[in-house]
Order: C-alpha cells, then structure tokens, then sequence
C-alpha cells in the first residue's frame, strides 16, 4: 500500500516545494524520509532577522549559518541568503563568532543566486565570501564601503538585478565600470538612499545599460525627477520606475523619454515644505510622462507626511490618464480623502489591489467607497506606525462586512495579519486568518509586486 | 486509437490525443510508432488508471507544457498552491488514491496532474505539527528524541518567515 | 530470449544493482546495435519501468547530517553503468576504424554516427526519469561533469572515439579534407557525406554552462583550423602557377569562380560561422597577394575598353580593404592624360591653332573626354562614389588647366562661354530645337568643373547683353532655360543680373510703344521711326563712349522729346545715351536706286554730314561729330570699303555717287578691330573689380555673424565661401582685410597681431 512514508524522494520534494514558512521545519521533524525530501526546500532561502538573534548569546538556537557549517552538504540547496540583522556584543560591536560562522558558511554557498544584506557594518567582513559565486544574479547590499573593498563588488559579473544603499563614495565611483561588466546581464538596477550620487556618474553608468527593465532610484538627493527623467530616455525597454521627486522648478527636458513599455510608477515626493494638498509638480511629472508611457499597471506614491492629502485634482489626473490599466494603485504615508478614493475605485476599470491606510474610525464610508470597484481583489492596509495611539484592530465581523459590500474583494492584509473570506454559496462568508507578514515584508516600497 | 494495459490486465482504448498528455506515452508511440499492439503499463493499476485517464480526457487539447520549461517557471510554480475548481474536485480521493494518483502521474509524465497531486498534499500538510502531520499520514517516528531535539534546533531560524 | 527485442521479463521492483543492470544493459545494447529489428511496446515500458523502479527503489532515510546519499547513489549507479557501456561499444568500432582510411574511414565513421545518434535519442527518452531528476538534480547543484543521457553520449563518443581516431594524425579531419580538395581539383565527391561527417563535428561541441547552446569547439580545433589552412595553402599555389601561365584577365574569372565556389561550399556542407574566416582569407590569398599585378594591369585594360575585365577587377578588389585605392588613383591619371591629350591635339603642335580656338570645337573636345569615363564609371565600376570623385577630380584639371589655356585661369571660361553663346545665337545650325537643350546641358557638365565661375559669368553676361540689344537671341525660352541651370548650379545671386536684363528688355518695349501712342498724339512730324532700350547702369556690362557725340541735327528733335517724355515718368533718373551701341537704318535720296543704309550711329553721324556737303575733310568731320580721331578713321574705313564714300585724298571723303549694291538694304554696321579686342581685355577688368568686391562683402558678412575671428580662420573661410564661384588668391584677400581695416569695418584686436574685431 502506498503511503505518504512511502512516496519516493522525487515525489516528497515536489510536494515540499509548495511549502514555505514554518511549514517546513515542522515537515523536517516528521520522519527520516520527510527530513531527506525537504531539505532542499528548507535550504533553499536563508533570512537572518531579529527573530533568529533570540538565543545566540545563550547557544540556546543555532545560528542557519552555523548548521551550515556543521552540515556543509546542506550548502548545494542554498540559493537566497538575507541578511538583516546582525548579533552584537554590547549593542555596537559585531559578535566576532557570529561573523565567522556566517563568513564561513557564505563561503560554502556556490550555488547562491540572491544575496540580501541591509546593515551595514558586517558586510566588508563578508564580502570576500561571496566571490565567485558564478550563479549569484541578485544582489542587494548596504554598501558603505571602502575603496579597497569595494572592488570585490567588480567581481559579480554576473548580475540581473542589482540594489544599492546608503553606498558610500568609494562604491559610487566604481558604478560606471561595474556597469559596463554586468551590462549584458543587468536588467533591474536600483539606488537608494545615496547622497554621493551625482549625474555625471549615473549617466555613465547608464550609459552601459540600455537594456534595463527597472530603474528606481530614491532618496538620492543628487538625483531628482528632472535628472533621472532625462537619463531614462537612454533605456526605452523600462517597465518599472521609481522616481524622488524634489519641488524645484527646473523646466522638464522635452521630449519626455519614450518609456512604451512602462508598467510600474513610484514617485517618492520629498517636498521639504508640506503644501496640502499635494504640490502640482506630481500633477506635472504624471503629465510629462503621459505622453511616452500609456499603460500603467500600477502606480506608487509616497508623500513625507501622513498630514498631506492627495489632492483629488491629482487623483482625477491619475484615473483620466490611466483609469484604463491600472491594476494596483498605492498611496503611502499620505492622507487619502474619500472621494479620491471612491474616484479610483470608480474609474479604474481593472483595479486589483489598493494599498491605502484603512481608516478604522470611519470603516462603513470607506467601504462605500471600495464598494463602487467591481473588480477590486485586495486591500493592504498601509497604516503601520502606530505610535501612541492604542490601535483598534479588524475583527472578523469588520472583514465579513467588507468582503459582503465589495463585489470581488477576497483578501485584507494588514500588519502582520492576512484575512481572506469566501463567499459560500448560502450567503455566508467564511473568513480566516494567517497571522504572518505578507510576501513583500522587508522589501523596498517602491518596487513593483506581482 | 490507443490501447493500453493495466498492471491488473486491464485494457483500455484511448485516443491517442487524450493518453498523449502522458509524455511517456507519447515519446513511446513516436519511437515505436503506433500499434494494434497494447501498451504495457506494469506500474499503474485499473483503478488509479481510470482515474487519470479522467483526468486526461477533461484537459484534452490543452496545451503540454514545452520540454524544457524553464527554470523561472518552475519558480513562479512553487509560490501558488491554488488548485482550479474541477482538479479539486477531481483530487477529492482518499489519501491512498491520492498518493497513486501522484505516482502514476510521476511514472507517466504528467507533469500538470503531478502538481495537482502535490499541491493536495501540501495544502493538507499547511498549518500542522510534526505530530499532526505524522498523524494525519499515519507515520511513525523514525527519530529518537535526541535526534528529534537537534533537528529542531538546527531549522529553529526557518520558523516564522 | 525468444525474440531480439522481447524485453518484457523486466526484473522485479526490489531488483539490485546487478541484476537491474543485466536487464538494461541487454536493452541499451539492442538498441544500440540492433534497432533495425525493431522495439516493440513491451519491450520499450520495460526498460522504461525498469530505470524507474530503480530510481525510485531505495527508501529515503534523511541523515542528521543533511546527507542524501541514498537517493544520489541510485541515480549515479545507472548513469556510471551507461557511461561504461559506451566506453565497451566504442571498442568493435575503434577496431574496424583503425583498418581504414579515407573515404572508406568517413563511410564507415558516418554510417555509426547515424546509428549512435539515433540509439542515443532513444536511450534519452528510455532514461528519461534520470534526466528528469537526477541528472537535473546533479547539475542544479552545481556539478558540472554531468549530463543528460543524449549528451552523455555525445560526450562519451567524442572523448573515446571520435578523438581516439584523431588521435592517429587527426586521420578523421585529414581524410575529410582531402575530400575537399579532390572537389577542388575537379572530382565529384560525396557531399552528403563530408557533410554528415561535418554536421558530427558541430554536434559534439559542448558547452559545460549550457548543453543545449550551440558550442563550435570541437569543429574550430579539430576540423575548421586545419580547413582553412590548407584552403590558404591550396590557393597560394594555385593562383601563383595559374597566373604564370595566363593573362591577368583569365586570372580575374578564375579567382571570381573560385571564391564563388568556396561561398557555395559553406552554404553545402560547412557551419555557416566558417563562411568569413574562409571567404576572408580566400580574398587574401586570390586577390590581395596579387593586388599589385592587378593594379599594374588595370591601365592596359582601360586602354583597351576592356569592359568584362574592368567589372571584374573592381568587383574582386571591391572585396579587399583599400583594394580599390590604387585603381581610383590609376583611373583618375588616366582621364586626366586623356583630356590634356585631346586638348594638345586640337591646338596643335606647339600651340599653333591657340589663338584661332573654335569654342565648339574645345568644348566637344573636353566632352567626349568626360562622356566616355564617366560611361565607364556607370558601367564598370558601378557608378561608385570614389571612381565618380576620381572622374571629377581629373576632369577639374583638364578643363581648367590644359594646353589651349597656358597659364590662364580665364581661358577656359571664356572659350565655354563663348560656345554657349553661339549655342543661344539665332541662325545657329547646332540649334534644332532638342538638340539645343541637350547641348546646353552638356556646357553645364562642363560648367560644373569651371573654377573660375565668375569669370565665366562675366563672359555670359556680356554676350548675353550683346544677343539682347542686337536682338540675336535664338528663343526666350533657351535663354531662360539656360539662366535656369546656371541658377541651379550656383544660387540665385549669379542669375540675378541676367534676370534682370531681361526684365529691362520687355520694360523698354512697353516704353517704346507708350512713346509711339504719346507722340503720335501730340505731333504729326514724326518722320522717324525710334526705338529704345532703357538698361540697368547696375545690370548691363556697357559703357558709355568715352568721347563726346554731336547729336545730328536730324534726330535731335526726337532726342528731347524722348528725353522729356522719360523725366516726366520717371523724374530723377539720369539717361547716359550710349551712341556706341546703338543703330540706325538711313534711306539714299541721293541715287537712282533708293537703298537702305544699316549703320551704327557714329556711321549714321558721319553720313549724315553728307546732305549739306559732297565732300568733307577729316578735321572737318571730327569737328561736326566730336568723335575722337582714331575712332572715326575706322568708321571711315568701313565707309570707305564699303563705296560709300570715296577717300582718294588723304583725310579727305567725298560721298561716292556711283554707289551700287546687290542687295537692297546694305548692312554698314560691322565691329570695328579695337572694339573687339576691349572687348577681352574690359571682361577681365570687370573680373577683377568683382572679386574685390566680393571678397571684401565676404568678409563683412562673416566678421558680422562671429563678431571676433583669427587672420588663418578667417582666410580659411572666405575661401570656403567664395571658392563656388572662383578659386580666390591669398593676397587679394589680405588685400581685402587691409581695405576694410582702413575703412573701419573691423579693427585689430587690442595686444594681437592676428585677431580681428567686427565694428558695427
């Protein structure tokens, strides 16, 4: 008789591949030949967080990079590494063991296609480890470097996507002759956060990237919309684009760049003075690009205040322009009035997702509002700083009347929370709740999801 | 039309469009070419057979899924375990059906109705313990406590992601 | 084993390694080396079923230690059992291979290569669920040595038999090639089977990254190096013995067929990356080792019209870089021989015929010079953009420079000129209507190469003006089609003056008839029938006469009227008769027979003279017209030749009563010797006052769009500027920057010596 114990090998990683989270050590734990058929899958992403610092110091948890180096056969199946915490003695000082075990293990990975680190301190240690890792295609790092250092960068030649942030100048230097090495490969390149980042050097970088398919470049104060618009028009195959937008009024270089293939828009507004509602230089930017980039399948935006409101001229603008692709529209850390709300819901024909604070005080005109989309599938609450304020959270019946108003709506993510209800056939709705971060967590806001 | 036989002795005619979703079969009837002659299928029995060849007949004419699908697909595969309304239906067997399904999808090569079969049984494993798991499979404990303690040491960083 | 391919008593699920192996084995090897006997369905699940069970046969037992080894040693037992019994097929073969050689090796190395590949396209999908899992198992996890179960074939064959054979003095390759080279020499071979044995080569290449991405390694070293190699050699020797026994021209077809047969061997049995190593170095061995001899030979061709063997030169050294360079030079040198030739016959040995130049004659001569290369640039060598440079570099020379010109820049323009405007002239025999337009655009081919275009112009202008007043023009619509080229070729600025000379002729011909209305209005008296022409000062290259001019009592009535007539219409403009051009046409009372007289107005003044006296003297005349001495013995000479008046004294004319003439209406009006001989002179004087003025405009114009400008610059530019209409002297350019500096258009900059400011 065949049973689940039984299955071969071959089988029980298909299955296991289905499998993700806390699933996965739970399925190691089951039997020999369960422990055999998921390793691959359990091995196979590595995400070092403040969740799995708790202990290290006791030897209460292990370290994945120290069972790496117990078990270094495991290190085929490793092909994500994210680093996003670091164990440290008296609060700033790296735990020397800590790095060893992870610079060690690194150095067992060859098989490593996506390395994430954002701290910045542990990296130069790291660095050397991560040398020729010929399948290595995704890197994201904080990357405050020396200029020694930094020339461990020119050896992932390799790469398809590439993030940087908070780089240090050594690093910034080094972006045009990076570029030209990975120029056949890199599709997506992303600059965050980096105050030494002029034009002269971001134009020659791009120079040797014509084929980018992303582009996002944020928080880099060098870098406005007026400079990463004009370089833009040297990658016409753009899908994706991020864009800081400052308020000085440069006038925009004409024509717009022929961006055809846009899909995905952030604009991240640093707007030192905080006019509300939002400033006409969005409405401008939006307009610029109307002309080069017709389908928009999502649209980002992020004010500097929760206080300013999205100016429902701009939102008006938004659905005239692109009401007929739009798919996932988010509004971050801004104030969204109703009716700009049930103007997106309206005239946004396709609309899927919309990433807007839930307003918890004022649910049943909201989701009047949501209601008049027929198609929206799901609403991620955006509203996660709550500092004072004790947060009244959504309860089961705030969700089944939601889903019960809007027509297609299935799922409501907010923190930490995921809600999905199922209409039945009778009328009711069955809901249910994951309690785990969405997919996105820790990503960077501005990148396009799917 | 194609015949085949079962493990049992059973033989069933197909058309060859339909059993063609089988990659097995299919490479089978272009070496050989077609026959009257029936086609041997020693690993699979009548029942788990008909059941597949249910299967077959409903995702007739869709497309196969090229030979060298690539890797970026696989990928994508990996992260839905949402399964379309008629599979589940379809996939609604006991746990001992499932499993045969799972492995005469494997020994044929059919590649959609294997996913089908191990996104079932992920679905069943999603949420639950160790223990429930073992339960819900009849398994037993195969490791002694103290290898059962390091193993939960060692993947304690994999939990809440 | 009651039939060859019955393999259906597959061994059981829990089957070992050996006894697993046995099974296989017998099946790999059927299929292998019996397929031809077939493989029936029973036979092929089993074998099927089989490597599954065995793949899928042991119990995973998950280690602590994250070792998987159980599920990794099934999969590697059945794939290191295949790889051996590759390794054991080869030996039969090796063998068989070692006691053959050549066509008979590449038959039998074809004929296993056939059965190999498609018994390891079997063995793949019999494998299948290894590839499908272990294998990609294996190689996601970074092993690089292991392959799918087609590959590993092609992998086992390349290393244990195809580059054993090789081994032997690359016998495989060799024997390949020595196939090729008997095609060269003109035996029919099996293509079909070099290019089996080819195609084998390019299969085995294998990039370790990615096995299905096409890799050439194992072509490039093993065959294409050693192909092109002999190729090069092949050629060298050939070309050098064929081209010892023939002409250049034979060679030409010789080195064109080879270089198509070698495209077409690609294209037959080769790998398409081959074609531009092969092609290239082919053009180097055929073409460029002998680009010297070519060259050398182009001139006999030339001289001879050779046509085929001129395309065929230029096509074949089209294909080599700067192979075309030399011959461009060549042709340029020759047409250029060839137009100083045609020039130096025409004038004759020593420049005997120079003075008595027919223009048609120079301007036919150039033409046919031009026609014939530039028939030849078209024909030969394509119309090319250098060979058409050449062409015009060379014919530049000879029309501006040859013998009937010497050393003068202005020859030529004039002598053109001169053609065109016996070409515009009426009773011209050349004129039959067509022709003329097909005539004026051969002097625009020519005009087209001019340096000097100025100078032509000022020749045009005045003979222009000379066809107009005297009323010679062949047709207004010639006319206006010619200034329409000229305008064309050089801008609106050259053609304005002619433009508006004809403007000026149909202004006075309303004039004329508006006088007439006026006149017969207010006067009854008018005996004589008048007609003007009122010109431009500014337009028309004429002067005044430069003495005075009694007008005879006879006109002058007319005269004032017209005189007043025009101040009233016209108030403020000045009339400068020009008594020099003008005619008059004067009837005889005086004889039996009445006569018209056709005459210039100084014949006219003098004749006039004659109805007070019979008889008058020299002094007497000068006082009664005011025309200087010298001018009017000519006048008198024609008079007097034509037995109007009778000079039997010195300085003394009587009118000659016994005048008589064949015709009716004699016609007295002929240039006289010193007019003709200004008239050169004057054209020239007028060329040089233009220049200066143009260049001195030039410069104003450009010091006022860049306001300061360094002395080299801005020759360079008035240069650039001006050299469409005339090639301008440094001198008379600096010249020019003097002038203007002394008149305050520009200055000096402060503390330079070279840089000059524009003064608004």
């Amino acid at each position: 008789m065949v049973s689940a114990d039984n299955l071969n090998l071959d089988v029980l990683e298909l299955i296991f591949c289905f499998l993700s989270g806390n699933d996965l050590p739970s399925v190691a734990l089951v039997s020999r030949s369960f422990l055999a058929g998921v390793i691959p899958r359990l091995y196979d992403s590595i995400s070092y967080r403040i969740r799995q610092m708790k202990g290290y110091d006791s030897e209460e948890t292990k370290s994945p990079f120290a069972v790496l180096i117990a078990h270094p056969q495991l290190a085929v199946h490793v092909r994500n590494i994210e680093i996003r915490a670091v164990v440290t003695v008296m609060k700033s000082h790296l735990n020397p063991n800590f790095v060893r075990e992870t610079r060690l293990a690194l150095g067992l990975c060859k098989n490593l296609r996506t390395f994430r680190c954002t701290i910045p301190n542990i990296l130069p240690m790291i660095l050397p480890s991560l040398q020729d890792k010929e399948r290595l295609e995704n890197v994201r790092i904080n990357a405050h470097l020396t200029m020694e250092q930094s020339k461990t960068l020119l050896k992932f030649a390799g790469l398809k996507s590439l993030a940087l942030e908070f780089a240090s100048w050594s690093v910034v230097d080094l972006l045009p002759t990076w570029a030209e090495t990975v120029s056949s490969t890199l599709t997506t390149l992303t600059l965050y956060m980096i105050n030494e980042l002029h034009e002269s050097i971001f134009q020659s970088t791009m120079a040797h990237l014509p084929n980018l398919i992303g582009l996002h470049v944020v928080g880099c104060p060098k870098l406005d919309h007026f400079v990463v618009l004009r370089q833009a028009s040297q990658t016409p195959l753009l899908e994706s684009l991020s864009l800081t937008i400052s308020e000085a009024s440069r006038p925009l270089t004409t024509p717009p760049p022929p961006l055809s293939h846009l899909r995905h828009l952030a604009f991240d507004a640093r707007i030192s003075m905080q006019p509300s509602p939002s400033p006409a230089v969005l409405s401008t930017v939006l307009d610029h690009l109307k002309l080069s980039s017709p389908a928009l399948h999502s649209f980002t935006l992020r004010l500097p205040d929760r206080k300013i409101i999205v100016g429902e001229t701009f939102t008006k603008q938004l659905t005239e322009n692109y009401g007929h692709s739009l798919r996932r529209v988010a509004f971050l850390d801004c104030g969204v009035s109703r009716d700009s709300i049930a103007e997106i819901c309206e005239n946004c024909i396709h609309l899927e997702v919309l990433h807007v604070a839930i307003p918890m005080k004022e649910l049943p005109p909201f989701t009047m509002s949501l209601s008049l989309s027929k198609t929206l599938h799901t609403i991620v609450d955006v509203d996660t700083h709550v500092e004072h304020v004790v947060h009244k959270a959504l309860g089961p019946e705030n969700v089944r009347s939601m889903i019960a108003q809007c027509h297609n709506l299935r799922k409501i993510v907010t923190n930490h929370r995921i809600w999905t209800g199922q209409p039945e056939e009778d009328g009711y709705i069955s809901v249910s709740l994951e309690r785990r971060h969405s997919q996105s967590f820790g990503a960077l806001w501005f990148l396009p999801r799917e | 039309m194609v015949n085949l036989t079962t493990s049992d002795d059973v033989e069933f005619k197909v058309d060859r469009e339909v059993v063609e979703r089988s990659v097995l079969i299919k490479n089978m009837l272009e070496d050989v070419g077609e026959s009257e002659q029936a086609i041997p299928l020693p690993n699979v029995s009548s029942s788990v057979m008909k059941k597949v060849l249910e299967y077959c007949e409903h995702h007739r004419g869709e497309p196969l899924p090229s030979a060298d699908a690539d890797q970026s697909q696989d990928e994508t595969r990996k992260r839905t375990t949402d399964i379309s309304e008629w599979d589940q239906k379809f996939i609604t067997v006991d746990q001992e059906m499932l499993f045969e399904i799972i492995l005469a999808a494997n020994y044929l090569d059919i590649k959609s109705l294997l996913d089908v079969g191990c996104k079932t049984v992920a679905n069943m494993i999603k949420g639950k313990t160790p223990e429930e798991i073992r339960k819900l499979f009849n398994i037993v404990n195969d490791f002694t406590p103290e290898e059962e303690a390091q193993i939960k040491k060692e993947n304690e960083w994999a939990e809440d992601r | 084993m009651t039939t060859a391919n019955d393999f259906s008593k597959m061994p059981p699920k829990t089957a070992d390694l050996d006894e697993t192996w046995a099974f296989l084995n017998a099946g790999v090897d059927h299929i292998m080396n019996h397929l031809e006997r077939g493989l029936a369905f029973a036979g092929y699940t089993s074998l099927y079923t089989t490597v599954y069970n065995y793949c899928t046969s042991t119990k995973m037992h998950g280690r602590l230690d994250g070792n998987r080894s159980g599920a990794n040693l099934v999969g590697s037992d059945l794939y290191n059992k295949l790889s051996e019994y590759f390794i054991i097929h080869f030996k039969p073969m090796l063998q068989k291979a070692e006691t053959l050689s050549d066509v008979d090796l590449l038959r039998y190395y074809a004929s296993e290569w056939d059965r190999y590949t498609t018994g390891a396209n079997y063995l793949n999908r019999l494998f299948t669920y290894l590839n499908r899992y272990w294998v990609k198992r294996e190689r996601d996890e970074g092993k690089k040595g292991v392959f799918q179960v087609y590959t590993l074939a092609l992998s086992q064959w390349k290393e244990h038999f195809f580059m054993h054979i090789q081994k032997d003095n690359s016998k495989l390759s060799a024997a390949t090639l020595r196939l090729i080279t008997q095609q060269r020499n003109g035996e029919t071979i099996d293509q079909g089977l070099v290019k089996k044995v080819v195609d084998s080569f390019v299969s085995l290449g294998l990039d370790n990254a990615d096995p299905n991405k096409e890799c050439l390694d194992v072509y490039k070293e093993q065959f294409e190096t050693s192909f092109i190699h002999t190729t090069e050699i092949y050629y060298k020797k050939e070309s050098e013995t064929f081209l010892a026994e023939n002409s250049v021209p034979d060679y030409l077809k010789k080195a064109e067929e080879r270089l198509r047969e070698e495209e077409n061997r690609v294209e037959r049995y080769l790998h398409n990356k081959t074609r531009k190593e092969l092609i290239s170095k082919c053009e180097n061995v055929l073409i460029r080792e002998h680009g010297e001899l070519m060259w050398d030979s182009f001139q006999n061709l030339l001289d001879f019209d050779q046509d085929e063997d001129l395309q065929r030169m230029y096509s074949l050294l089209s294909r080599i870089t700067e192979g075309l360079e030399p011959l461009r030079k060549r042709f340029e040198a020759h047409v250029k021989q060839a137009g100083l030739a045609a020039i130096a016959k025409l004038v004759g040995e020593g420049g005997a015929n120079v003075d008595s130049l027919d223009p048609k004659a120079y301007v036919d001569a150039l033409l046919e010079v031009h026609q014939k290369n530039s028939e030849i640039v078209n024909r030969s060598f394509r119309g090319e953009a250098g060979f058409a440079a050449s062409l015009d570099k060379a014919c530049r020379e000879f029309v501006n420079r040859n013998a009937a010109t010497g050393s003068s820049s202005t020859k030529s323009p004039e002598l053109i000129a001169k053609h065109a405007d016996m070409l515009l002239r009426k009773n011209n025999k050349m004129a039959e209507e067509d022709d003329l337009e097909g005539a004026l655009n051969r002097v625009m081919i020519l005009f087209k190469y001019l340096e000097d275009k100025d100078v032509f112009q000022t020749f045009y202008t005045t003979k222009l003006s000379k066809r107009l007043i005297h009323g010679v023009s062949a047709s207004d619509e010639s006319e206006a089609s010619m200034i329409s080229k000229l305008k064309e070729a050089c801008g609106f600025e050259y053609t304005n003056k002619l433009q508006r000379m004809f403007t000026d002729m149909s202004l006075s011909k309303d004039l004329t008839d508006s006088f007439k209305d006026r006149m017969a209005q207010n006067h009854d008296d008018m005996e004589i029938t008048f007609s003007i022409m009122v010109l431009g000062t500014n337009f028309w290259p004429l002067n005044p006469p430069p003495h005075d001019f009694v007008i005879p009592v006879e006109i002058l009535s007319t005269y004032d009227r017209f005189q007043k007539y025009y101040q009233t219409k016209h108030s403020g403009r000045k009339l400068t008769w020009l008594w020099n051009y003008s005619k008059n046409e004067l009837r005889t009372n005086y004889l039996n027979q009445k006569y018209i007289l056709m005459t210039s107005s100084y014949q006219m003044a003098v004749l006039l003279q004659y109805n007070q006296n019979d008889t008058m003297s020299l002094d007497e005349l000068v006082a009664a017209t005011a025309i200087s001495k010298e001018i009017l013995t000519q006048v008198l000479a024609v008079l007097v030749k034509a037995k109007v008046l009778i000079n039997d004294e010195t300085d003394q004319y009587d009118l000659n009563p016994n005048f008589k003439s064949k015709k009716i209406r004699v016609n007295l009006n002929l240039p006289i010797k010193a007019e003709v001989k200004a008239e050169s002179a004057d054209v020239l004087k007028a060329v040089d006052e233009d220049r200066k003025y143009v260049i001195q405009a030039t410069i104003v114009r450009i010091m006022k769009a860049r306001k300061t400008m360094k002395n080299q610059a801005l020759i360079q530019e008035v240069i650039s500027q001006i050299s469409q209409r005339f090639a301008p002297k440094i001198p008379d350019i600096k010249k020019a920057i003097e002038t203007l500096l002394e008149k305050e258009y520009m200055e000096r900059v402060d503390g330079s010596k070279d840089t000059f400011a524009y003064i608004a």
